[in-house]
């Protein structure tokens, strides 16, 4: 059920209908746990078992974290029980096979002959985020900054909560539990607001990274087959499609949680207006940097211990940024490739910031980082990854497929105009002051607008992948 | 979007909302084109222009598209002392509500010399294939009674013909497509800007053939799919030839007049003869065993049903060198097909006429 689809729009109406007939409290979340589970079921209801398995888990170690708080070792041993059941299944499900047929590369390249196993598993949808929720909440609990909740309720809904489960942004426990506690009513909700929301990550996604999708998913494909301007094309095209796609659905999670009462972080901050690779990604996917932030890179020293240090630490976290984004070589690479430049920018962090040419060179020098970053990111093989780059770099070879249509340049014209534009806020302004009847007819002729202009067909999520 | 709450209330907003959304999709809605992989939408075009040059519009699917040739049936019948000008409408896949919903375009043209419709007969069945179900020519015809129909049609199904639950929230899903104007978007600014594909049918054709063209000449046209279909017969004749064996035992079997959507058929003679028009059903050479038509034409459903898929009654139509594959005749096969039906039409709808 994706997000674009009618059927999710149905679901949603009964989700949120119902929701507002049920008393304030348990029976409201109770309803919204079955809708989550639902949700989820529908994908693959085989793999509800892990949600429920995580979910227990956390909720079982977070109470033995509250009962064991002034001991030391049973702190650390129940962290460690959390870790190997959440990051295993994790493990499991997304780098079993993986691992296996790229270890069994690296024995043949030593000269051993290994025939590898592999399961052929299907990646459960959306692990990868409720996995570093459940790991937040114990590790919050274990460190004190956050009291175990005694409602498995509460914290079932925490990690299953359906919009936000597949996709994101991921929300920690501290952001979420207290919503719970008070009573949500629908005088207090921001609904107009929720509902353009929802409709800004529709258009996003549905209008434009699935009609962007047509001239990637070409070029891509088969890189080497196009001319370099085609290739320069279609990666400003992803960099458009994978943020309207990702930023989309944060958007329509945000809105229909909105719709329900509940406030999700932000995870987008005009990242394509940033100077560094640094500040792209402090402007981007901002809940799981914020993630690693908080419970790999502090922990391991963050940057209190030196350079070398922080400089480790800083490849560390991007090398595990890039295993997160899925299991292949083209994700560790680019995870390594983002890793070595934010070194190179802190290791010169500082020197001529304010020197015109770094204000005016800051935007395209992080353009072509990204570009060349997501390019790595896109394809499927390294040997595509290298065309690619290549093609890129105007190095490639004689090109034997068609340019794609000349207003693809427009398109992305367009879509930095519109980024540019939106990103000063002044339409807040402008909209608070028109008459709502306005703002309401206007909500209604947006529709009317936005349906024709989607893309043909539905298009996954790219980010379900992960 | 920072929008002030307060004011209206929610339903207010939502009312308000829902009537901005229906008037702006509606107003949409007329400007979207006809669907451009469809060769009814050329054909419509060219009868919107030229409907007063015929008296007979036939309607069907590749069987009559391919199979009944205008200029022949015009010879024939003017052999036969009648004159007739006739436009063939035929399109692949098409039959049963989608192709009543061109007949309803057809009636709604008119043509002031128009005197009878010939119909396909293929029966109601809802469904759709599925890699159709996203294009416009199988959304456009949900609007919300046609949709109403399919829904119906899709619930009465039995369960061995398919998963009616299924097949109606299809069509929901294809009505909501249809309201929404879903991907119609730039489709609608090509239209605008002059920019729509090359039409599927020229008017040269169109003057030549009157809306008939055969598998030779998609062939001809560099048509793979015709040439594959082609290839494939010839591989299998073994298996043609016993599946009209096999035709001529299912046709005597008895028919399941209640399997049958008869209130719809009725609404599709009446909304014909309520213009004052002729409504002539056609079975093609097909291999489809149809005996529940033909019981239900014993008990004078139709107003006239010519049916030809009886390879005991045509045996030259079912011979291997008058088709081009199992389902469509070749070229000399239609020319025998237009020219039976000219006869039969002559014997049994305008001898008595004046």
């Amino acid at each position: 059920m994706l997000f674009t689809e009618a059927l999710f729009i149905a679901f949603f109406l009964v989700a949120f209908g119902v929701h507002w007939l049920l008393p304030i409290g348990r029976p409201r979340r109770a309803w919204l746990l079955a809708c989550s589970y639902v949700f989820y079921a529908g994908w693959k209801w085989e793999f509800l078992g892990l949600i429920i398995a995580s979910t227990v888990l956390d909720y079982s170690v977070g109470l033995a974290l509250a009962k064991h708080r002034e001991s030391v070792n049973a702190r650390r041993w129940l962290v460690a029980l959390s870790l190997a059941g959440n990051l295993g299944v994790l493990g499991f499900f997304k780098y079993y096979d993986f691992f296996v047929v790229e270890g069994a590369a690296l024995l043949g390249f030593l000269g051993f002959d290994v025939e590898p196993t592999t399961l052929g598993l299907i990646l459960p949808v959306g692990i990868s985020f409720y996995t570093f929720q459940t790991l937040s909440y114990t590790i919050d609990v274990a460190r004190g900054r956050l009291e175990a909740t005694r409602n498995l309720l509460d914290f079932a809904l925490f990690v299953a909560f359906f919009p936000q489960l597949v996709a994101g942004p991921i929300v920690r426990a501290s952001e979420f539990l207290p919503q719970l506690m008070g009573d949500r009513v629908w005088g207090d909700v921001a609904w107009r607001a929720s509902a353009w929301r929802f409709l800004s990550g529709w258009v996003k996604k549905a209008c434009i990274a699935d009609n962007v999708a047509l001239v990637t998913d070409a070029v891509y494909g088969d890189p080497g087959a196009y001319d370099a301007t085609s290739m320069w094309l279609a990666a400003l095209l992803y960099a458009v499609q994978v943020y309207a796609d990702f930023s989309g659905y944060t958007d329509m999670a945000i809105g229909t949680a909105g719709l329900l009462g509940f406030r999700l972080p932000e995870n987008f901050n005009y990242p394509y207006l940033s100077k560094s690779l640094t500040e792209l990604w402090q402007r981007w996917h901002m809940t799981l940097t914020t993630w690693f932030r908080d419970y790999v890179y502090i922990p391991l020293g963050g940057n209190r211990s030196g350079p070398v240090r922080t400089y480790v630490n800083l490849f560390s976290i991007f090398l595990l940024c890039g295993l997160w984004h899925g299991a292949g070589i083209n994700y560790i690479v680019w995870g390594i490739f983002n890793g070595v430049f934010l070194i190179v920018e802190r290791a010169f962090r500082g020197r001529g910031r304010n020197s015109l040419i770094l204000r005016v060179l800051g935007h395209p020098y992080t353009l072509v980082l990204w570009l060349a970053g997501l390019t790595i990111f896109r394809t499927t093989s390294m040997e595509n990854a290298s065309a690619a780059l290549k093609n890129l770099a105007f190095m490639g070879g004689t090109p034997t497929a068609e340019a794609p249509h000349a207003a693809w340049w427009l398109a992305v014209l367009g879509f930095t105009v519109i980024h540019l534009a939106l990103a000063g806020n002044w339409w807040h302004k402008i909209v608070r002051r028109l008459p709502l009847v306005v703002v309401d007819v206007a909500y209604g002729l947006a529709w009317a607008i936005a349906l024709p202009f989607a893309a043909a067909d539905y298009a996954p999520f790219v980010y379900f992948q992960f | 979007m920072a929008v002030a709450e307060g004011g209206p209330g929610a339903t207010r907003a939502l009312m308000l909302a829902l009537l901005a959304f229906f008037l702006g999709t509606a107003g949409v809605r007329r400007c979207v084109p006809a669907p451009d992989d469809f060769v009814v939408s050329d054909k419509l075009a060219w009868y919107a222009e030229h409907a007063a040059d015929y008296d007979t519009v036939i309607i069907g699917s590749s069987r009559t598209y391919r199979g009944l040739v205008p200029a022949v049936i015009e010879r024939r019948l003017e052999r036969l002392g009648h004159s007739a000008r006739i436009f063939n409408m035929g399109a692949q896949g098409l039959g049963g509500f989608e192709q009543q919903h061109v007949i309803e375009q057809v009636l709604e043209l008119g043509g002031e010399h128009l005197e009878r419709v010939v119909i396909e007969e293929r029966g109601w069945p809802p469904f759709i294939p599925s890699f159709n179900r996203k294009t416009q020519r199988a959304v456009g015809w949900h609007d919300p009674l046609d949709t109403v129909r399919a829904v119906a049609a899709s619930l009465r199904l039995s369960p061995d013909e398919g998963d009616s639950t299924e097949l109606a929230l299809m069509h929901l899903g294809m009505f909501a497509r249809w309201i929404g104007n879903y991907g119609q978007g730039w489709r609608i600014v090509r239209h605008q800007i002059g920019r729509d594909p090359e039409p599927l049918m020229t008017d040269a054709e169109f003057a030549e053939h009157a809306g008939w063209r055969s598998l030779e000449m998609e062939q001809a046209a560099g048509d793979v799919g015709a040439t594959r279909r082609r290839e494939l017969f010839l591989e299998q004749l073994s298996e043609y030839e016993t599946a009209v064996k096999l035709l001529r035992i299912e046709n005597r079997q008895e028919g399941d007049r209640d399997a049958y959507d008869l209130a719809s058929l009725r609404r599709q003679i009446a909304s014909v003869q309520s213009l004052g028009l002729d409504v002539v059903h056609v079975l093609p050479p097909g291999l489809d065993s149809t005996p529940t038509v033909f019981a239900l034409d014993a008990d004078g459903a139709f107003p006239l049903l010519i049916a030809f898929n009886n390879p005991a009654k045509y045996p030259r139509l079912y011979r291997p060198e008058m088709r081009f594959d199992d389902e469509h005749l070749a070229e000399n096969g239609a020319a025998e097909l237009s020219g039976l039906f000219a006869v039969a039409l002559h014997e049994r709808l305008l001898q008595d006429e004046p």
